[in-house]
């Protein structure tokens, strides 16, 4: 990662002595995310690569600086919000732990658009992340269903549950409409 | 006897009231579920046994004998016979009528549903829901089954009833009030941590259980036990859990239990995803013109964007001065006990309190999404802004959902 990335996340605030980001300036925070996006692709792989499994802990300039970007672009910038998405939708399918990529889900059940069902999709036979991975699914919506129902013939028991309740869900609401 | 049949609840109870002095205790359930016993006795439980626990009950009233507790933290001394650890349990139980609930909010939804579903009345502690499409999800459970359903705060009962009785006639166009909250909101002691380093659970605590409908985060004891109220998972923060105190009794007096706000702007710098932390203010502008401002006076400059300022005589023409006079008195809150007992609505009923608790949820949302939002009150759902109205109705983890 470049140095001056660093630079940029580091100026995001430290918890206080209780872990409360107590001491917060928005201008600060939206100046580091419209850095982060004006870096493009490479600049959020870079901060997601800084994400550690949370019992290393360590990484919550990253982790807050990630969600910050996927908030930004969530209204009125359609093209910056795909080029997020898409990126977070690629460090998911890369080698992380599964504790990484849970965050990166979660931040794709944030940002996320029908363009990343298929990676999420992948998700849906992992017992650790298919919960996860389903809730941004549903988030998302559109799409979903036909991940739940090609996920279902070789999930688990615990997967197994989830794709059968949210495929129902999706029927239900479908139904209503 | 006469026949109990195309008799309603309330006129059997009346009627029954002085025949059956003098007779022997009866509880409830051998009578059968919807009926009551001569004398007036309830079989209670109590779900969710923290701070707020025993207070909650005790709002149930002096005819509920408490039978049965449960508590994600009882894994080591529950018998399933008093003490719980699975609130389904409980609910199964035809001695039990009347349900307080005071479990942190991400599972007052659920287990309020639930309850109603099994024919029991539930007190469930404030704030009502976590988020807007549970609140829904429960006055519809409430006007299914026809059971009683009253928030754990109390702010319509003692609000100004000859406002209300102006604010509901209709008389008023345009409305000027702004109604302004300065402090009061915990913001930075009901924020959650950024950091937390996981750790293993206590041997007596079913964590899977307590993180029921949220995602099952790694334990840290900051989750758990009245600093849950810190983390997006099960609550919002200091807003969420005083608001509902604050404005219960603001939205009856002003009229405003059958709508929300329409536009809501918020002063606060991006929220994290997990953990609740620092705002300024929240503007929130109802389609009549109130505004209503939340100011937490602990973060950032303060409101100075409008004064506060109250309904005036002045503001109605002379015809509607006339008209005003002539209003009838607004009904009479119900009180939870009184309402278990007579069948009538409480007044702090379910699409009350959901409306009230919304306040809080719109106002989360828009911090949360660090913008001004439109809201469809009609409709319960963000104009225009997809990703705030990701947050109205939040997936929940398998096997629970609404």
């Amino acid at each position: 990662m470049n140095e001056k990335l660093t630079e940029l996340i580091n100026r995001l605030p430290d918890p206080d002595d209780r872990g409360f980001m107590s001491s917060i300036d928005k201008q600060v925070v939206d100046e580091v995310a419209e850095g982060i996006i004006a870096g493009g692709g490479a600049s959020i792989r870079a901060v997601a690569g800084l994400l550690k499994p949370p019992a290393e802990g360590g990484d919550h300039k990253a982790r807050y600086a990630l969600h910050c970007v996927a908030i930004a672009v969530g209204k009125d910038r359609d093209e910056q919000r795909q080029m997020v998405a898409e990126n977070l939708a690629k460090c998911i399918e890369g080698d992380l732990p599964d504790s990484v990529k849970a965050y990166l889900i979660q931040e794709l059940q944030v940002v996320g658009t029908s363009a990343q069902v298929e990676a999420l999709g992948k998700f849906l036979c992992n017992e650790n992340l298919c919960e996860l991975a389903a809730q941004a699914l549903m988030a998302i919506r559109r799409g979903a269903a036909a991940q739940f129902e090609k996920a279902l013939p070789g999930a688990g028991p615990t997967c197994k549950l989830t794709i059968e309740q949210n495929l129902q869900l999706l029927q239900e609401r479908r139904r209503r409409r | 006897m006469q026949d109990r049949k195309g008799i309603s609840r309330r006129r059997f109870v009346q009627a029954s009231a002085g025949a059956v002095a003098g007779f022997t205790i009866v509880p409830r359930h051998v009578l059968g579920q919807g009926q009551v016993s001569p004398s007036e006795t309830f079989g209670g439980a109590l779900i969710g046994c923290g701070g707020r626990g025993n207070g909650t009950f005790e709002g149930l009233g002096p005819d509920v004998k408490k039978l049965a507790i449960c508590d994600v933290k009882f894994l080591e001394h529950a018998d399933n016979k008093t003490v719980y650890t699975d609130f389904r349990r409980v609910l199964e139980r035809k001695d039990i009528d009347v349900v307080a609930i005071a479990t942190p909010p991400h599972w007052h939804a659920i287990m309020s549903i639930a309850a109603m579903e099994a024919g029991k009345d539930v007190l469930c502690e404030k704030p009502m829901t976590r988020f807007i499409a549970e609140g829904r999800a429960v006055a519809e459970a409430e006007r299914r089954t026809g059971q009683i359903f009253q928030i754990g705060t109390y702010g319509r009962f003692s609000a100004d009833r000859r406002k209300r009785k102006i604010m509901a006639s209709g008389l008023l166009k345009d409305n000027p009030v702004v109604h302004i909250q300065r402090g009061g909101f915990k913001v930075r002691e009901w924020s959650g941590m950024v950091n937390p380093k996981p750790q293993t659970p206590p041997k007596s605590l079913d964590w899977d259980m307590y993180c029921g409908p949220s995602p099952l985060r790694p334990y840290h004891p900051h989750r758990f036990g009245g600093s849950h109220r810190g983390y997006w998972d099960y609550e919002g923060g200091g807003l969420t859990d005083m608001g509902q105190h604050y404005f219960d009794g603001f939205q009856y007096a002003y009229a405003k239990d059958d709508t929300s706000p329409v536009e809501i702007e918020p002063h606060a710098p991006t929220a994290h995803p997990e953990a609740c932390g620092m705002w300024g203010w929240v503007e929130m502008k109802y389609a009549d013109g109130l505004t209503l401002v939340f100011d937490s006076g602990e973060w950032g400059a303060p409101y100075d964007r409008k004064q506060p300022r109250d309904i005036r005589i002045e503001d109605f023409d002379s015809e509607s001065r006339e008209k005003l006079q002539s209003l009838p008195e607004p009904e009479p809150l119900i009180r939870f006990p009184e309402a278990i007992r007579t069948r009538k609505r409480a007044g702090g009923n379910a699409d009350v309190s959901h409306r009230c608790v919304c306040l809080m949820h719109l106002a989360n949302i828009a911090i949360r999404v660090g913008r001004k939002i439109q809201y469809d009150p009609v409709r319960e759902r963000i104009i225009g802004d997809d990703q705030a109205n990701r947050l109205v109705n939040q997936p929940m983890r398998a096997p629970w959902h609404l």
